[in-house]
C-alpha cells in the first residue's frame, strides 16, 4: 500500500460499516489487518459485504474532534486517510459510513474505474462485469454526455490530486529544491510558504537538509540569490571567527565555569550517534563546545544551560560547517531562548498552554490529569524545552524539528507576533488532517495560504504543543486505565523515550492542528452547530 | 504479608556529579559513561525488603532524580517537598561539586518542614588514585565526616561505574526509614539481613550492617 511507511500497532482492527440508502439501512462488521489491508482493498470489502453496483463515499467517525463537534465524519479517499483511520479512530472501533452517490449517471460502473486503475485483485467474475459495465457506459456516455465528462474530469482532478498527495507526504527532495528558486537560486518570497509546507506535510530528504534547513531557520535574509547566500555565509563566518576568537582571548579562569560544564555535556550529548561516537578530543566534539561556549560567551544573559548542546547537536550532525551550525543554532535560539530563562515563565505558559489545549481537546484526561496531581503538567518539561527532540531516535528528531521549523513564519522565530491571516488548508493542499468546507482549491494558486501561523500559544510556536498534545491523547487510555498516579506517569513516560513513533504522533498533532486552526480562525463557523457534512468537504463524495 | 512502606527519595548535587549514574546503576544494574545531561527530573522506583530477626517489612522507595543544572533550581522543590529522604551527591574528585552540597543542605533545612533523613554521598570513588583512579580527592574524608556528624547526616562513597556502595546506600535509606535498629558493633552475621525482591538473584541474601 502507498502509506506503507506507516507502522501499526495492532494486528487487527475491527470496522463497522452503515450503509445508508433511500430504501435501507444496513450494517456489517469484520475485522481486517491494518497493515496488509489498502484502501483499494477496503472498496473491494465493502462492495462485497453490501453487494455495492453504484459509486460511494466513505466517511469514517473522527475520535478527536469528537469532543469538540459530536459525531464528525471525515472523508476516507486514499491509503493515506485510510491510515489516519487506523491510527487515530479505529480504537475501540473504527466506524464507517457508506453513502451511495446519486448521479445522473448513476449506471456508471464501480469497476469501470478499478480497471482504469490497473488494480491487480480483481477477480474473472468483475472482469466479466467490467465488460460489461464498459459497453453501458459507453452506451450511456451519448445521452449523458455532459455530465459524464463532468464525472471524468473531476476523476482526473481526482487522481492528479491522489497522485501529488502522494508526492506531498515525501520528503523534498533537491531536485524539488531547485524548483521553489528562480533562475537566480532566489526562494521567492511566495513560494516559501509553499516549501513550508511541503516541508510540514514530508518533511526534507536528509541529503537536501544541508541546503533547506537555513532557509527553514531563517539564518538568510528574504530574498537573496544563490549568490547572495554564498557572500553571505562568508561574511558570516568570518564574524563567527572573531566571536570566537573574543571568548577565547579570555582569560581561563574567567571562563573555566562555563567551558567546563559546557564540555561535561558536549561529552555526554548523543554520543551513541555516529557522529559523536568519537574519542573526546574529535573535531566533531570539539565543534560542538565551540559552538555552545561562543554563543554563552557571546549572550551573558543567556549563557548556557542544559540542554542547549540537545538543540544544537542535530544541526551540527546536518549543517557540519562550524560556523553555518553556529548560525543556524542562534536562529533556533531566537525562539528557544525563552525556555532557559531562569524564572521559568515561558516554560509555565508553555505548560499553562499545553494544559488548556488537553482541556479543549479531552476534558477527561484533563481533570484525571489535575486529581492525580499532574494538572502542572511538569512531566512534560523535557518535551517541552527540547522540543520534543529526546522522545525520538536522534533521526526521527531530525524530521521532527525540520517540521516543527516549518509551521514557524520566516524571520519571526524569535516568536514576535505576526498578524493572523486565514489559513486555507484543504485536504489537497496542506495535509490530510484538515478540515475545510472550502476545499478543493486548485493547488496550484495556493501560493498565499500561509503553512505557519502565528499565536500566542506556545510562546508563538503552537506546533510543538499540538505534537505534545498528540502523543498524551494517544496514551491516555492506558495511564487512566491503570490509574497511574503522577510519579508512575513520569516513569511510563521515560520508558517511552526514543520509542515514540514519529509518523503517528505528527499525524494526529496535524489532525489536532488544523482542526485547531479551523476553530480558532473561523469564529464566523460555529463548531457547535455545525452538521457533520460541513467537514467533510467536497472530497467526501468521492466517485469509485 | 510483609508491612510495605512508602518513602520519598530525592537526589540533589551539582551537574555531572553522578546523580543519574547512581541511579541507572541501582536500578537497572549497569553502568554508561554517557548518561545525558537530566532535563526536568526522572522518577523511579525500587522496593526493597528488610529482614531483621522475625521482622520483615517492605520498603518502596520513590527516588526522583533531579537536573543538576542551576537553572533548573527553581524546580527542585516540586521533586523533594514531601521527601522524607535526600541523597545529595558530589564528585569526590571535583571541589566545586563538593561546594555546592552546602547549598543544598541549607535549601532543605530551611524549606523543608517535615523530617528529612540527609545523605551525603561522595560519587566516583573510581577515578580516585586510592582505587587506582587518575584523580585525587578533591576533599578528604575526614572533612566531609565531620560536615556531615554537624548536620547529623550520613556519609558514604560510592562508584557507579564499579558498583561500589550503590545498593547499601539504599538500603540504608530504606531501613532508616523503616526505622529498623541499625547495630553500631561490629557487623554480625546475619543480624540485619536486607534483600530485594524483583531480582533474579532474589534467593541470594545479601547481609550487610551498618
Amino acid at each position: 500500500m502507498s502509506a506503507g511507511i506507516m507502522q501499526h500497532e495492532s494486528e487487527a482492527v475491527r470496522i463497522q460499516v452503515v450503509y445508508e440508502d433511500q430504501q435501507h439501512v444496513e450494517i456489517r462488521a469484520f475485522a481486517v489487518d491494518p497493515s496488509i489491508t489498502s484502501y483499494n482493498n477496503l472498496k473491494f470489502l465493502l462492495m462485497g459485504a453490501f453487494k455495492l453496483q453504484c459509486i460511494f463515499a466513505i466517511t469514517y467517525l473522527s475520535r478527536s474532534a469528537t469532543s469538540l463537534d459530536s459525531q464528525i465524519y471525515l472523508a476516507l479517499n486514499s491509503d493515506w486517510d485510510l491510515d489516519e483511520a487506523f491510527q487515530n479512530a479505529s480504537d475501540p472501533i473504527l466506524q464507517l459510513r457508506v453513502t451511495k452517490i446519486k448521479l445522473e449517471d448513476d449506471e456508471i460502473n464501480l469497476e469501470d474505474d478499478i480497471v482504469q486503475r490497473g488494480i491487480p485483485s480483481v477477480n474473472n467474475k468483475i472482469v466479466t462485469k467490467t465488460t460489461k459495465t464498459k459497453a453501458i457506459s459507453k452506451h450511456i456516455s451519448v445521452p449523458f454526455k455532459h455530465t459524464i465528462k463532468n464525472h471524468i474530469s473531476k476523476r482526473w482532478s481526482r487522481l492528479t490530486s491522489a497522485f501529488n498527495d502522494s508526492i506531498r507526504h515525501s520528503p523534498v527532495t533537491m531536485a524539488e529544491w531547485q524548483a521553489f528558486l528562480d533562475e537566480e537560486g532566489q526562494l521567492l518570497r511566495s513560494r516559501a510558504e509553499d516549501l513550508r509546507m511541503r516541508v510540514f506535510n514530508g518533511g526534507v530528504e536528509p541529503n537536501a537538509r544541508q541546503i533547506i534547513w537555513p532557509h527553514l531557520l531563517s539564518v538568510f535574509p528574504a530574498e537573496m540569490t544563490e549568490d547572495d547566500r554564498s557572500t553571505y555565509l562568508v561574511v558570516k563566518g568570518r564574524e563567527y571567527a572573531r566571536m570566537k576568537l573574543r571568548w577565547q582571548g579570555l582569560p581561563p579562569e574567567k571562563t573555566a565555569d562555563i567551558t567546563s560544564m559546557i564540555m561535561k555535556d558536549v561529552l555526554r550529548t548523543d554520543r551513541s550517534y555516529p557522529y559523536f561516537a568519537v574519542e573526546s578530543n574529535h573535531p566533531n566534539l570539539l565543534k560542538l563546545f565551540n559552538i555552545l561556549a561562543t554563543y554563552a560567551f557571546t549572550y551573558p544573559e543567556i549563557s548556557y544551560c542544559q540542554g542547549m548542546s540537545d538543540l544544537a547537536a542535530p544541526l551540527l550532525v546536518t549543517m557540519t560547517d562550524e560556523a553555518t551550525t553556529f548560525w543556524c543554532f542562534n536562529a533556533l535560539m531566537s525562539r528557544m531562548k525563552v525556555n532557559f530563562s531562569s524564572d521559568g515563565s515561558a516554560m509555565m505558559t508553555k505548560f499553562e498552554h499545553l494544559s488548556q489545549l488537553l482541556d479543549r481537546w479531552d476534558p477527561e484526561f484533563c481533570k484525571y490529569l489535575k486529581d492525580c496531581g499532574a494538572g502542572d503538567m511538569f512531566f512534560c518539561y523535557r518535551w517541552i524545552l527540547l522540543d520534543l527532540k529526546r522522545e525520538f531516535s536522534f533521526n526521527d528528531a531530525l524530521r521532527l524539528y525540520e517540521i516543527i521549523w516549518s509551521t514557524l513564519p520566516h524571520n519571526s522565530l524569535g516568536g514576535l507576533p505576526r498578524p493572523l491571516s486565514a489559513p486555507r488548508l484543504n485536504r489537497s493542499c496542506s495535509n490530510p488532517g484538515t478540515l475545510d468546507s472550502k476545499s478543493d482549491a486548485n493547488c496550484n494558486d495556493n501560493s498565499e495560504a500561509p503553512a505557519t501561523y502565528y499565536s500566542h500559544y506556545g510562546y508563538g510556536s503552537p506546533f510543538v504543543l499540538f505534537l505534545c498534545l498528540s502523543i498524551l491523547l494517544q496514551h491516555r487510555d492506558h495511564i487512566m486505565r491503570n490509574q497511574m498516579d503522577h510519579n508512575t506517569m513520569a516513569m511510563y513516560f521515560d520508558r517511552l523515550v526514543r520509542k515514540h513513533d514519529l509518523n503517528k504522533v505528527v499525524i494526529k498533532a496535524r489532525l489536532l492542528f488544523s482542526d485547531f486552526l479551523r476553530t480558532e480562525l473561523a469564529p464566523e463557523s460555529d463548531p457547535e452547530t455545525a452538521t457533520p457534512g460541513d467537514y467533510e468537504g467536497v472530497d467526501s463524495s468521492i466517485s469509485c | 504479608m510483609d508491612e510495605v512502606h512508602t518513602t520519598k527519595v530525592v537526589l540533589l548535587g551539582r551537574t555531572g556529579s553522578g546523580k543519574t549514574s547512581l541511579i541507572v546503576r541501582y536500578i537497572s544494574s549497569v553502568f554508561s559513561e554517557n548518561v545525558k545531561p537530566t532535563i526536568g527530573a526522572a522518577f523511579s522506583k525500587k522496593t526493597v525488603q528488610l529482614i531483621h530477626g522475625e521482622e520483615r517489612k517492605q520498603v518502596v522507595l520513590a527516588i526522583w532524580d533531579t537536573a543538576g543544572d542551576e537553572r533548573y533550581e527553581s524546580m527542585a522543590p516540586l521533586y523533594y517537598r514531601n521527601s522524607s529522604a535526600a541523597i545529595i551527591c558530589f564528585d569526590l574528585a571535583d571541589r566545586q561539586s563538593y561546594n555546592k552540597v552546602d547549598f543544598w543542605v541549607k535549601e532543605l533545612v530551611e524549606k523543608v518542614e517535615q523530617n528529612c533523613k540527609l545523605y551525603i554521598c561522595g560519587t566516583k570513588t573510581d577515578l580516585l588514585a586510592e582505587y587506582g583512579g587518575p584523580l585525587k580527592r578533591a576533599v578528604g574524608p575526614t572533612e566531609v565526616m565531620a560536615y556531615a556528624k554537624k548536620l547529623n547526616a550520613k556519609f558514604v562513597e560510592t562508584s557507579s561505574k564499579s558498583n561500589y556502595g550503590i545498593d547499601d546506600l539504599f538500603k540504608l535509606v530504606a531501613a532508616d526509614f523503616a526505622g529498623f535498629t541499625l547495630c553500631e558493633a561490629p557487623p554480625i552475621e546475619d543480624s540485619l539481613r536486607l534483600q530485594e525482591p524483583n531480582q533474579t538473584d532474589v534467593n541470594e541474601k545479601s547481609s550487610c550492617c551498618f
